[in-house]
């Protein structure tokens, strides 16, 4: 049973350092770069390194989500952590873990879907000519300001996150 | 009134500062459940 448990906080480290360093290249670097780039630099940019970030970004922050499930179900349903619902490591864990499905919900529901919508004017306006729509700029405001709130949610998050096991007194 | 998510720097501030709420609000749970 130790080495489910060992494997799955790995892989959540693992795939939670990829989300949420990406999430920190888009906010502290991508976004104000994007302001200072010249628009043929940044379709370019949209058309081929956004995507590639994204595919890593959103399944990232899919499997840390079910690697952490996955951690918490196995914790519940055997005798690994003795009397785990009761403790203090599972009461950092659940407002450290219900941040972070929310933020992995902005993910899919928010930021992707409209990202993906200013890929693909991105390109036709590019490859075809077409004009961007006048909703494009109302894409892009959704899709950053939901990347903001997960930025500022992954403070307390990774707090509370870490919290659980290097912080006990938090909760004495 | 301006959006602190407009800009990195309120964004970190916002995140900050919605850590240490939450630090509070579980201390005032503490000790007000045992």
């Amino acid at each position: 049973m130790e080495i489910y448990f060992d494997l799955v906080r790995y892989g959540h480290i693992f795939s939670g350092i990829t989300w949420i360093g990406l999430l920190y290249y888009f906010n502290f670097v991508q976004v104000p770069s994007f302001a200072q780039m010249d628009a043929s630099a940044r379709s370019q940019a949209v058309q081929f390194l956004v995507p590639r970030a994204l595919l890593w970004f959103r399944w990232s922050a899919l499997a840390t989500v079910l690697f952490g499930l996955a951690y918490v179900l196995g914790a519940v349903s055997s005798d690994y952590i003795p009397d785990y619902l009761e403790s203090h490591r599972f009461k950092s864990i659940l407002i450290g873990g219900t941040l972070g499905i929310i933020m992995a919900a902005n993910v899919w529901f928010i930021i992707w879907p409209n990202q993906k919508k200013i890929i693909a004017a991105t390109s036709a306006t590019a490859n075809n000519g077409t004009p961007a729509p006048a909703e494009q700029p109302r894409w892009g405001r959704k899709a950053l300001l939901a990347s903001r709130t997960n930025t500022m949610l992954s403070f307390p998050m990774l707090f509370f996150m870490a919290g659980a096991i290097h912080l006990p007194s938090l909760w004495e | 009134m301006k959006n602190p998510l407009d800009s990195v720097r309120g964004t970190i501030i916002s995140g900050l500062l919605m850590t240490v709420c939450l630090v509070v609000a579980v201390r005032i749970y503490v000790s007000v459940a045992g």
